[in-house]
């Protein structure tokens, strides 16, 4: 572009003299003034000419440059929407106190750093590429979960005891990505991280004979300050109380956009005490 | 060795610390980095979670408290508040992990905190602060605190209490307990029915019942204040309880004589 500047800016200052010069040659020669008026006219053709084309290149540049702005507007915004997503669900909450541990038992050389360590790693390689997509199956994201029940087994030890059960058949099942590790996260935060003597975190994951995705994710803790049942026609207020507020209503606005109606989420206390929260999807 | 010398290197010798959280790995690191940073500050108890750091605050009543925020049974604001209505609260410094809400609380009050993964600068600076605080009585938290505790915190539900009698299993309300008494391992409670042990220890028993209505008047009871019926100063240390309708006195400790002050 800064070529196509200089050509035009360079060809306008030489047209002024190049005229003044044809016409004074055309004086001395004896070329008469209506050959001299065509000449300057041929000479000034060009200017026009270039006039023209420069401002069809600055407009089409103009609409390339806004619609490039606009998608490099659209990228950002989906980049900032996935990190949002991305360190909601990494908290540096968690991150720092898996570090904390971490570092004291570098420092004291203790055979539990390697291990956390790979299991943080796992955790962080398997979370952080969650959010580019829309849906990821519960194969993989059961992976992440896995590997974030490993970090907070390092970390908290015999305190916490844990399951997965996913049937086959459920491994395949499509979800909004996220999902699971959030409802485990809340189960362990608030039914095992909160109990003196800790608890036991199960996910199982099935499809029911009329072919319904069936979750569960099972704590042993207090239960649930208060019980929540999302469906289609009925969300009901979380309660600013209830911790677990922001992340059950995120997993259920992903839930609905993802499945509408077929989709259900709800939060209950166990039988025995604890929660159960249970994700339910219906095929389509 | 000058007069003002004196008073400076007892405290050092002296100066006795708690440290408390939930996790091993932070508990320890802190632990060592405080011996490293502050080697004549004695380490008296290193608690695993906010029941044991509350119980083993009345039981060593150290200088200066390190406590982690998120703990189960009492989080480290709630230990904070209960040793701050003592009659010797300690200087408390909370031990936390990025994030944590009430951060931006401690940065605008007097609060002194420490940032996990612990770093040596950082907690160097927080221990000068400290030693430059010591000599003089920890700074009153109490109003910062109550707002740090979540809002809608639900009082506990009263549950019944099961003590096994032989092949019986007793139910008592927790309103007919006169007092809880810790017995060894048991816990004795006493109530208008008789008496019963049970096998949860009073220290946990504390964070299930009504604030309001128990009161922890020693370490190792806690009195139904309904049943009370006079509060009597023996000398300077000590103070019993009467009951209504009962003939045992309670002891008062130290720490809690500032319940019973008259109006």
């Amino acid at each position: 572009m800064k070529q196509l500047y200089k050509t035009y800016g360079l060809f306008i200052l030489c047209n002024g003299p190049a005229t003044a010069a044809v016409k004074w040659w055309g004086m001395h020669h004896g070329l008469d003034a209506e050959t001299r008026e065509l000449m300057t006219l041929l000479l000034s053709l060009p200017t026009l000419f270039f006039a023209f084309a420069f401002w069809v290149v600055a407009m089409w540049r103009n609409e390339f440059m806004a619609d490039w702005l606009h998608d490099q507007e659209m990228a950002a915004q989906s980049r900032a929407l996935s990190q949002q997503l991305a360190t909601a669900q990494i908290q540096p909450h968690f991150l720092f106190n898996s570090l904390a541990s971490l570092q004291h038992w570098v420092q004291q050389k203790d055979d539990r750093a390697a291990p956390l360590l790979n299991s943080l790693t796992s955790y962080l390689r398997a979370t952080l590429p969650l959010f580019d997509r829309p849906f990821l199956s519960i194969a993989d994201e059961a992976l992440a979960v896995q590997h974030y029940l490993e970090v907070m087994q390092a970390r908290l030890g015999d305190r916490l005891r844990f399951q997965l059960h996913i049937s086959p058949e459920a491994a395949q099942a499509q979800l909004p990505p996220g999902l699971l590790l959030t409802l485990v996260e809340n189960a362990v935060e608030h039914g095992i991280q909160t109990q003196l003597s800790g608890g036991e975190v199960q996910l199982h994951a099935r499809l029911d004979a009329q072919g319904a995705l069936q979750i569960q994710i099972l704590d042993n803790g207090r239960g649930p300050a208060v019980e929540l049942s999302f469906s289609a026609d009925l969300v009901p207020d979380t309660p600013a109380s209830l911790g677990k507020g922001l992340g059950l209503r995120n997993s259920w606005l992903r839930l609905q956009q993802a499945f509408g109606a077929r989709a259900s989420l709800s939060l209950r206390t166990r039988e025995g005490g604890g929660c159960i929260a249970s994700v339910c999807v219906q095929p389509a | 060795m000058s007069i003002h010398a004196l008073p400076f290197t007892a405290m050092n010798h002296d100066t006795t610390a708690l440290i408390a959280d939930d996790e091993e790995g932070p508990r320890e690191q802190l632990r060592s980095a405080l011996k490293r940073l502050w080697p004549e500050l004695h380490i008296v108890a290193a608690s695993r979670h906010g029941v044991d750091a509350w119980d083993d605050f009345l039981a060593h009543e150290p200088a200066i408290c390190f406590l982690d925020i998120n703990m189960p049974g009492l989080s480290g604001i709630e230990v904070a508040r209960r040793m701050g209505a003592t009659a010797h609260p300690p200087h408390v410094v909370f031990v936390t992990a990025y994030g944590d809400h009430a951060l931006a609380a401690f940065d605008a009050g007097a609060i002194d905190y420490v940032m996990k993964p612990v770093d040596d600068v950082r907690l160097s600076q927080a221990i000068d602060r400290v030693k430059a605080r010591l000599p003089r009585p920890a700074p009153d938290l109490q109003a910062l605190l109550q707002q740090l505790l979540p809002s809608a915190a639900s009082p506990p539900k009263p549950k019944m209490i099961q003590a096994s009698l032989g092949r019986e299993v007793k139910m008592i309300a927790p309103e007919e307990v006169i007092y809880f008494e810790s017995d060894n391992r048991y816990t004795r409670v006493v109530h208008t029915g008789g008496e019963a042990l049970i096998r949860t220890p009073l220290k946990e028993l504390l964070t299930s019942l009504d604030a309001e209505l128990f009161w922890q008047v020693h370490r190792s009871i806690l009195v139904n204040c309904r049943c009370i019926a006079s509060a009597l100063r023996v000398d300077e240390n000590s103070m019993v309880l009467t009951l209504k309708g009962r003939d045992e006195k309670l002891p008062v400790s130290r720490q809690f004589q500032g319940l019973f002050k008259g109006q």
